[in-house]
Order: C-alpha cells, then sequence, then structure tokens
C-alpha cells in the first residue's frame, strides 16, 4: 500500500476540484431538455469522439481488461480492435445519420417510431436497469482499487466518488460529461503512457517483456497471438470473437449503447456526429497499447497474483515513483469518471423520455423535463452507491459486465439492425425477437457448462441470441401485417445515405 | 428439464464447434482481412458529400469521410497483419 505525497495528493485535488466547477460552470444556464440531455445539439464533434472513447474505456476496462489480458494474454485487444472499428465505421454511416436525422433523445424513442411503444418501453426499461447496475459496478471497481492503492476504506470510496460524478452530472448535464470527458481522455492518456513507459523500461522492453511472459506463462504460447483457435479454453477464440463481438456486441455497443450514441446526438449535424465516430473510431486503434500491453508488462513483472484484476493497482502501486502517482491516479479517476458520467447521464434520459414522459406526463414542457432529469440524476447514483457491495460476489469485474450485456444486447441489436435495413420487420416481430433473443441468451447461460468447449461462453451466447433475434423477428414479420410504409419513411436505411 | 434442453442442444452446439474448428488462426486472419475490406468497399459505394462545409461546390478527397474511413481500416488491417 502506498502512500501519496502532497504532490500527488495536490494533482489529484486539483483534476477532481477543477472538474467539480468545470460540472457547474457548464450547467448553470441550461433551461431546457435539450440543454440536459443533448448538450444543446452544439457539442464539437472531436470532444464528442474523446468522450466517447474515454466513456468505454473506463475504470472497468482500466482494471478489467488489463486483469483478463494477465489471464488470458493479447488477444484481449480484440476488443479494442475488430470489435470497435468495424463498429464504429458501420455505426457513422448506417446508424448514427437515422438517429440524428429522426431529432431522438433515445434509441428506445427511435425503436419506439419504427416499431410500436411497446418495444420502445422493455428496451427502455432493460437499458435503465442495466445502467443502474453498471453504476455500482463502476464504483466497486474503483473503491476495490482505492483500497488496494492507498487504503481508503471500500465504502468510503464509494461515496467519494459517487458524489464527485454525480454532482458534475446533475450540473451539467451532457455538456458537462463531454466536456470533462474531453479533459478526462487527456489525463487518461497521459497516466496510462506514462505507466505504459515505466514498465517496458522495467521490464526490459518488448523483447524483455516477451521473454519473461513466455517464462511465467508455460504452456500458454499463445499469449502473444491476437487470434486463437476455436478450440481455446479461453472465451477468446477467433469464432467468437468475429461473431459474438465483431458481429454483435460491438455493433450493438456502438450502434445501440444508448450512453455511447447520445453524445453524438448532441452536435450540430449529421456531418459533426459521423466525424466524431470516426475520430473515435481512430483514437481506438491505439487504445490496446496503452492498456492490453500493460496487461502483459504486469505478468511479466508479477507473474503470481491469484487474481487478475488485482494486476492495474499494482503496478500503480509498485512501479510509479512518488509525483507520477498522483497523475497516474487521476488518469485511473478519469476514466472511472468518464463512464460512470455516460451511464448516470443516460440513465437520466431514458427513465426521463421513455417513461416519465410517456406514462406520466406527456404534455411536459422542456424545462419540467430537465428538473426530472436532474432529480433521476440525484436518485440513480444513490441507489448506485447501495449496488455497488452487490458485486463483490463476481469474480473478474470485466466478465460480470460482459455477461450482463449479452443477455440482452444481441436481441436488441437484432431489431435495431432489422428495423434499419428490412422495411417488412414489424411491431410483432419485434416484440418476437426481444423475447426469444433474451430467452435464447437465459438458456445458453443457465446450459452453459453443458453445451460449451469455453469457459464463460458469453460471447457465443450474444452471437446465438443476436441470430434467435433475427429469425424470430422475421418469422413473425411475415406471418403478421406490415407497418405502412408512410409511418417509417425516413427511419431507415436506402443506398442513398 | 436441463437434460432434455442438452439433448436438444447438444449436438448442434457439437457440430458448429467442428465446423469452426476447421478453419486454423492463419484462415482466420484472413477471414478478418477479407471483412474489414469488404466493409472498405461498402464504404466506398456510398454517396459522395458534393458540397464542403464552407459550403463550395468544390469537392476534396480531405473533406470526405469515407475517405478517412478507408485510412482507419487500413491502419487496422496493417495491425492484424503485423501482430497477428
Amino acid at each position: 500500500m502506498q502512500q501519496l505525497t502532497t504532490i500527488d495528493i495536490s494533482v489529484i485535488l486539483l483534476y477532481l476540484v477543477g472538474t467539480l466547477i468545470m460540472g457547474w460552470f457548464l450547467g448553470r444556464k441550461q433551461k431546457t431538455s435539450t440543454d440536459y440531455f443533448l448538450g444543446g445539439r452544439k457539442l464539437k464533434w472531436w470532444m464528442v469522439g474523446m468522450s466517447m472513447v474515454v466513456s468505454d474505456i473506463g475504470a472497468l476496462e482500466l482494471v478489467g481488461i488489463a486483469g483478463s489480458t494477465y489471464m488470458f494474454g493479447l488477444t484481449l485487444a480484440n476488443f479494442d480492435w475488430i470489435a470497435c472499428t468495424i463498429s464504429m465505421i458501420i455505426a457513422a454511416f448506417l446508424f448514427i445519420p437515422f438517429y440524428w436525422k429522426a431529432g431522438v433523445y433515445t434509441i428506445p424513442e427511435y425503436l419506439g417510431r419504427r416499431y410500436n411503444e411497446f418495444v420502445r418501453s422493455l428496451v427502455a426499461m432493460l437499458w435503465g436497469l442495466f445502467m443502474i447496475a453498471n453504476l455500482g459496478i463502476f464504483l466497486w471497481a474503483a473503491a476495490k482499487t482505492l483500497n488496494l492503492l492507498v487504503g481508503w476504506p471500500i465504502p468510503a470510496s464509494i461515496i467519494v466518488t459517487a458524489f464527485v460524478v454525480g454532482f458534475y452530472t446533475f450540473s451539467g448535464g451532457l455538456t458537462a460529461v463531454v466536456y470533462t470527458d474531453t479533459v478526462q481522455y487527456i489525463v487518461l492518456t497521459v497516466g496510462s503512457i506514462i505507466i505504459l513507459v515505466i514498465g517496458l523500461v522495467k521490464v526490459g522492453g518488448i523483447d524483455g517483456m516477451v521473454q519473461k511472459v513466455t517464462a511465467a506463462s508455460p504452456g500458454r504460447e499463445y499469449f502473444f497471438n491476437l487470434i486463437l483457435p476455436a478450440d481455446t479454453k479461453t472465451p477468446f477464440s477467433w469464432s467468437a470473437v468475429l461473431f459474438g463481438l465483431g458481429i454483435v456486441l460491438g455493433p450493438a455497443y456502438w450502434a445501440g449503447n444508448q450512453a455511447i450514441v447520445q453524445r453524438c446526438l448532441g452536435t450540430a449535424s449529421k456531418r459533426e456526429a459521423k466525424k466524431a465516430v470516426l475520430f473515435g473510431a481512430f483514437l481506438k486503434l491505439f487504445i490496446p497499447f496503452l492498456i492490453v500491453v500493460p496487461g502483459l508488462i504486469g505478468l511479466a513483472l508479477f507473474p503470481g497474483l491469484e487474481k487478475g484484476d488485482d494486476i492495474y493497482p499494482t503496478m500503480m502501486q509498485k512501479l510509479l515513483p512518488p509525483g507520477l502517482t498522483g497523475l497516474v491516479f487521476a488518469g485511473f479517476l478519469a476514466a472511472l469518471m468518464s463512464s460512470v458520467d455516460s451511464y448516470l447521464n443516460s440513465a437520466s434520459t431514458l427513465w426521463t423520455m421513455d417513461i416519465y414522459k410517456k406514462y406520466f406526463k406527456k404534455d411536459a414542457q422542456p424545462h419540467h423535463l430537465l428538473i426530472v432529469g436532474k432529480r433521476l440524476t440525484l436518485a440513480f447514483i444513490i441507489i448506485a452507491v447501495f449496488m455497488a457491495p452487490l458485486t463483490g460476489k463476481f469474480t473478474g469485474i470485466f466478465s460480470a459486465m460482459q455477461t450482463i450485456l449479452s443477455v440482452f444486447q444481441g436481441p436488441t441489436f437484432a431489431i435495431l439492425l432489422l428495423g434499419i435495413m428490412w422495411k417488412r420487420a414489424n411491431s410483432p416481430g419485434a416484440v418476437a425477437g426481444l423475447i426469444v433473443g433474451v430467452t435464447t441468451s437465459s438458456t445458453l447461460f443457465w446450459l452453459q457448462g453443458e453445451i460449451f468447449q469455453a469457459a464463460d461462453p458469453f460471447l457465443y451466447i450474444a452471437w446465438w441470441s443476436f441470430v434467435a433475434g433475427i429469425l424470430a423477428t422475421v418469422i413473425v414479420s411475415l406471418v403478421t401485417l406490415p407497418k405502412p410504409l408512410g409511418k417509417i419513411e425516413g427511419l431507415m436505411y436506402s443506398s442513398k445515405g | 428439464m436441463k437434460d432434455v434442453l442438452v439433448q436438444l442442444i447438444k449436438p448442434f452446439a457439437e457440430k458448429c464447434f467442428d465446423l469452426v474448428n476447421t478453419v486454423k488462426p492463419p484462415v482466420a486472419l484472413i477471414i478478418y482481412v477479407v471483412l474489414m475490406l469488404l466493409l472498405g468497399v461498402w464504404v466506398m459505394t456510398l454517396k459522395q458529400e458534393k458540397q464542403r462545409e464552407d459550403g463550395t461546390g468544390q469537392y476534396s478527397i480531405l473533406h470526405d469521410l469515407r475517405t478517412w474511413a478507408m485510412v482507419i481500416l487500413l491502419l487496422q488491417i496493417i495491425i492484424y497483419l503485423v501482430i497477428r
């Protein structure tokens, strides 16, 4: 356990206080729901791009990906490469322009227009509950790391983190989220580069790292392979990565996750939204070097850890000299905060626009919705504080999140994709797709030990639930009446773009 | 109930596994690269943006977002070919 020096604490405090002030400052003139949930549609594309990336590589990824790399090797880089590049380009040209043009606040709102209000509400509830659960996981990840690093009690860490993020998100909505995310991206990148460089020096460069990892992992020659054979016992065979990650979970995340898509909706134009996503895809190319490689360095330097998730905090603790610890620690806090603020703001958006406005006050004025959004933001962060300790049940924070995602993300992406690409997809089909898809994934999770070769086959489960969702949607759509074309005009893809 | 479901699903699961297991990592790499190339082809078939942001009608390859998408895809392909 390391004692933070005065310089470290100063850097951290400067960062935290600066974030709080920025959030308050940005929110003081906001008057409407568009201001609060969509940044007044004035967000700059490059800030949105950075925000998307740093929201994705939150504390969960810093801890979880480095931890999974420690256990499974370089193949984890696929989560930032093939899972993101293809998905973000598809999102930029196929999905985002439609959301932007439709003028929606949320993806469920788009689904409601394309299908019906039941689909909208069901997806909103699923995502809304998932986001709140994720908030708890994020807070837990932070608290564990803070406890390992500086010995802070877990409950206190949860509360402090929740307060800081909750304050600026409550104050400034999406604008505060994106602006602070931009700062957080820079801080995180600098912090990660520091860990990477110091780690590489200590381990003796790339060659030294390869040598030591090979020696530390007898029988695991695949540690430096991006593409693993289908019969690997890890969850990351080439087929699981391609089908489950590249085709389903990746696009489902970048085109179907409210927390990611919402910031694109805050840009000034459709073209700006596309630019933001492409910029994010470009930045993503470098992320594995900052997050995955440190996991390998950690294995080279500290081969005996029982839990892979402990490697990132261990490296922060043992590699960094006083002074730099504060900066890297601020980088970790930046990663954590960027994910929490995104999910918090998006959960509030979903519940305000898709549940409250839909069912409780249809004629709510924009200012009223802003107030409701703020109150829900406050409520959700408080709920997350109480849910955080439940996360301790899952071994591997990263796997926990991916498991939850893969239960319903495949089916929801199935109906989203068909909704945009196929005019015959209709409301009964979408409902059937969701029900069959979620039933499929739940069943496969229940049976996983008996059916799948790989341990933790969440990628395969995501793929098959997506396939089931597609089939159910297609079959039911074909045997039921189509939606009139006039009602779905402008909501579907054509090659004209 | 669990046993019944396992008996129903397992043969299909084993067939799928046998199928993907015939594809070795070097061939899988080719599949990855080809998919990215196909995505690039699709991107290039999209409508060209005729007008610049400043309102002039002059087309510029750097102004075209498809160009940047191709750059990203090519970088990604290079990464996979080098690291594998």
